[in-house]
């Protein structure tokens, strides 16, 4: 199981919220980047919480800056919308991009972006939520807006597409600390799916990382609050895991 | 005197990344684009994206002939990921292409089952064998790479192997040797601190 910071960005600040919401500032980016790549961490996520709202996208002259200094697999995400978009990306230094409004906006990118740039650059991102069916929805912009899609309905799709992997927040569980969302990855795992994923929300201690760590033998976590708020590090999560 | 080293810009993936290892590790290299000088030391292959793709690329452009002269004149070569994929014989993601034919074999899926999950991503320990005309690589030995791929390379001549790792019960064709040309399928330029190390060691061995 790979271990990968999550880095929420908004305006040059690292932040972090709870359910996605309510960002509160925890630092610098790059720094606690460079912290995190000298402790072990497998890769790091870099989101832009808000460029997928404003149409606007600052993140590309950070990660050139910062990749200067971190040379582990980089993934970054937020308000990437086009072919263009992912090309910047990978030019500012990023290896992957994670996408996801633009993604339920316009299907047809899956397919383009997965041809032109090989799946493994490309991580689909999912945002979801339980509904009062009790069936779980997916959401974009960062968790703000409701699509009409169905969880089971865009798995399915975006393993037809063949993405390189998925990367799945629970928007119930972020940011709580309360531990992952163990209902969710139950009815993710039932579809037995074929393509890596990146599971994110909720991570609060250790014993959370052990009681999902064997069920994504073959995945990643995405962890970010016991790392900003220095409750666990990565190298100690490793070592206790046996990674 | 310093080596000028080129990184071939072919339109696929995170060169910039490469760039940046590369003088990170004490020394700079420059993008191939058409009309760059060709006198170059060593050349970079990197590449992500599809082998049908980079061939198609590499047809474009003549570059598949400048770097076959390259080899004629034995200039390193370093392919790294796709970038070493293409130096073999014939490709068969989407579809069936020519690959630089500079070391005979085919890159073929990864045949695994279905739970092991493809591409093959994370960190992985690799092997390397010894090998008298290739000295460098002993301190590397069982170090953990970072590797991204769903396909592999199936060597002619296994000798040329000097490097795998263990993906489930298979063994992956991890590093691989041919007089001037080295291939790593994992990204040493995402290895850490250890992928710098032996970054800077091939680019001072070859």
């Amino acid at each position: 199981m790979r271990i990968i910071p999550r880095i929420d960005i908004k305006n040059d600040y690292a932040i972090k919220g709870i359910n996605l919401e309510g960002n509160r500032k925890i630092g610098n980016p790059n720094e606690l980047g460079v912290k995190y790549y000298h402790d072990k961490a497998d890769e790091i996520i870099f989101m832009d919480s808000v460029a997928s709202l404003y149409g606007k996208n600052n993140i590309f002259e950070l990660i050139k800056k910062l990749t200067k200094n971190i040379f582990i697999p980089i993934t970054i995400g937020g308000g990437i919308r086009n072919i263009s978009d992912i090309t910047k990306a990978l030019n500012s230094g990023a290896d992957k991009v994670a996408i996801n409004s633009a993604f339920i906006n316009n299907p047809e990118l899956i397919t383009e972006a997965v041809k032109i740039f090989g799946s493994s650059t490309i991580v689909a991102s999912i945002e979801t939520k339980k509904n009062k069916k009790g069936d779980w929805a997916i959401f974009y912009k960062n968790g703000r807006e409701k699509s009409n899609i169905l969880l089971d309905d865009w798995l399915t799709k975006l393993s037809t597409e063949q993405v390189g992997e998925i990367f799945i927040t629970s928007i119930d569980y972020e940011g709580t600390k309360q531990g992952f969302d163990e209902e969710l990855l139950d009815k993710i795992l039932k579809k037995r799916l074929e393509i890596p994923i990146i599971y994110c929300g909720g991570c609060g201690k250790l014993d959370h990382i052990k009681k999902v760590s064997k069920k994504l033998k073959h995945d990643a976590i995405s962890i970010a609050s016991v790392l900003h708020y220095d409750v666990l590090k990565i190298s100690e999560i490793k070592s206790e895991l046996k990674l | 005197m310093k080596k000028k080293i080129c990184i071939l810009d072919y339109g696929l993936g995170n060169i910039y990344s490469l760039k940046n290892s590369i003088e990170k590790v004490g020394f700079k290299a420059y993008y191939f684009s058409e009309a760059s000088d060709i006198n170059y030391d060593l050349l970079f292959l990197p590449g992500v994206g599809s082998f049908s793709k980079a061939a198609k690329l590499l047809k474009k452009n003549n570059l598949s002939q400048i770097i076959n002269n390259s080899n004629r004149e034995k200039k390193g070569i370093i392919g790294i990921c796709l970038g070493m994929q293409i130096l073999l014989k014939k490709g068969f993601e989407d579809g069936s292409n020519e690959g630089l034919n500079l070391i005979d074999g085919t890159v073929e899926k990864i045949k695994a089952k279905k739970e092991y999950k493809l591409p093959n991503i994370g960190w992985k320990n690799v092997f390397f064998k010894k090998n008298k005309d290739i000295n460098y690589l002993d301190k590397f030995d069982s170090q953990k790479f970072y590797f991204v791929h769903s396909y592999e390379a199936n060597l002619k001549d296994k000798k040329m192997i000097i490097g795998y790792s263990d993906f489930y019960e298979k063994k992956i064709a991890s590093v691989i040797f041919k007089s001037n040309i080295i291939g790593f399928q994992f990204h040493p330029e995402k290895s850490g601190e250890i992928g710098l190390e032996l970054l800077r060691e091939t680019i001072k061995y070859f």
